[in-house]
């Protein structure tokens, strides 16, 4: 696939996404798509072969944590929250993410692939409420927002089953 | 560097970039509304999608709406139908009540409960029978007119013998003319009028009354119309069809009514009335 293809792609899905989870509730709470997204990029880079120009030890982190940062900091800007949280989160997480396959998972599995979006997605959703609560001063039902947050990683299993990385993760080891 | 190192430096970098955004955003909130140019193309993204769903939600509400109504309607018939079923009793039983209110000594209000079981014949049977007075050969009418006699009685039903029937027969009169004949059922929907000699004058449209004459109808209540008059090619009584007032296959509700009944202005039919299904004396 050509690489400006590729980006017309990612930004579609980008705003896809960012539209669908401003606008579809579950339970009456809101979806993170944005997670899923920058997830999804992340172990896409991770598909990239070694032997590919411009691979380098950390192109994967910087790569996943860049687009991270924008997804993160387009969500601010969108949702009207303060800027940086969600550019905080998404990039730490999609950083995050590129570590959790290169250093701890040899082989990636449907199972896997879920736990580790579970795993992302509350950790996205505990990085934004704590930091909401600790920078803008705000009061949060802590047992809504857990509740919350639950039903949005429970949401985004599937995807973690169905976005596979393409190769061996122990190949990609040592990089 | 190793690559330890270079992921803190980008955690770092994240951390500090992060946190100078949220620090400076949240001193100068003012700069917080000059972001909101970047979220003008979504919030036109935003608004379409939001019509299109609704656009699509109106859809399905109209959809259930649509049906909603339906069943509204189908309910708004029935009702109807019932509210005129309900309207055209009543007139019936206010015409009735009338006709009570004509009788001196009253009669028995009957109601028609089925068709005779006996398929030759054009009889009716109605709710009261022995234990409510009904004896046989009492007269049946309507506030239309005669609609027959009681035939049959058992202890809580009677047989109801109509006007039609090719059994039945009543010594009448022409009101105008006061001839007198016999009338019996043709076994169709009307009567014939017998013993009227040919030089008798007959014209369509002469009203015929009871006469009294037969010891079982008392006189003057309205039979029918005279439909139509044949005086070629009959010996000596004329050919005489009669349209009776009561309709023998619209009857619901009758009065019988005892031999020595009085009956105070029987001698013209009761007014036509309107509603559809029923049937009232040709003008």
């Amino acid at each position: 696939m050509k690489r400006p293809f590729k980006i017309a792609l990612w930004i579609v899905a980008t705003v896809f996404s960012l539209l669908l989870q401003s606008k579809l509730t579950v339970f009456g709470f809101p979806l993170n798509l944005s997670i899923a997204l920058v997830y999804i990029h992340a172990i896409r880079l991770l598909t990239v072969q070694p032997g590919d120009a411009g691979f380098t030890d950390v192109t994967a982190e910087t790569g996943a944590a860049s687009f991270g940062a924008i997804i993160g900091l387009l969500e601010d800007m969108m949702s009207g929250a303060l800027p940086g949280i969600n550019l905080m989160s998404k990039a730490l997480l999609g950083l995050l993410t590129v570590m959790i396959f290169r250093d701890f998972i040899s082989q990636w599995t449907p199972v896997i692939g879920a736990a580790v979006i579970f795993i992302v997605t509350i950790l996205d959703g505990a990085i934004v409420v704590m930091t909401t609560q600790f920078v803008m001063d705000v009061d949060i039902n802590e047992y809504n927002a857990m509740l919350m947050v639950l039903t949005q990683a429970v949401i985004n299993l599937p995807l973690g089953c169905l976005f596979r990385c393409g190769h061996k993760i122990s190949d990609l080891r040592g990089l | 560097m190793s690559r330890i190192k270079k992921r803190a430096l980008i955690a770092a970098v994240i951390l500090v970039a992060a946190l100078a955004l949220m620090v400076f955003f949240n001193r100068n909130k003012d700069f917080n509304e000059g972001l909101n140019i970047f979220s003008y193309p979504y919030d036109v993204l935003s608004g379409a999608l939001s019509s299109v769903s609704e656009n699509i939600s109106e859809l399905f509400d109209t959809a259930e709406e649509n049906r909603r109504l339906k069943e509204e309607l189908l309910a708004a018939e029935t009702e109807k139908q019932r509210c005129s079923e309900l309207i055209a009793e009543n007139r019936r039983l206010t015409e009735l009540l009338q006709l009570k209110q004509r009788l001196d000594a009253g009669g028995k209000t009957v109601r028609a409960v089925g068709r005779g079981y006996n398929r030759m014949a054009n009889t009716l049977i109605v709710d009261k029978g022995r234990n409510q007075g009904i004896v046989k050969d009492m007269p049946v009418i309507t506030s239309k007119g005669l609609a027959g006699k009681v035939l049959n009685v058992r202890r809580n039903f009677s047989d109801i013998l109509l006007v039609n029937d090719l059994n039945f027969s009543a010594a009448v009169r022409l009101q105008e003319s006061r001839r007198e004949g016999i009338i019996t059922g043709s076994g169709r929907g009307n009567c014939l009028l017998k013993y009227v000699p040919v030089e008798d004058t007959v014209k369509p449209g002469d009203i015929v009354v009871t006469s009294g004459l037969d010891g079982i109808f008392q006189a003057g209540i309205p039979v029918g119309r005279v439909t139509a008059v044949q005086t070629e090619g009959v010996e000596f009584f004329q050919y005489i069809e009669v349209e009776p007032f009561q309709s023998p296959a619209s009857i619901e509700e009758a009065m019988v009514i005892s031999r020595s009944t009085t009956l105070r202005d029987m001698s013209e039919p009761a007014p036509a009335e309107t509603p559809a299904g029923s049937e009232a004396p040709p003008e």
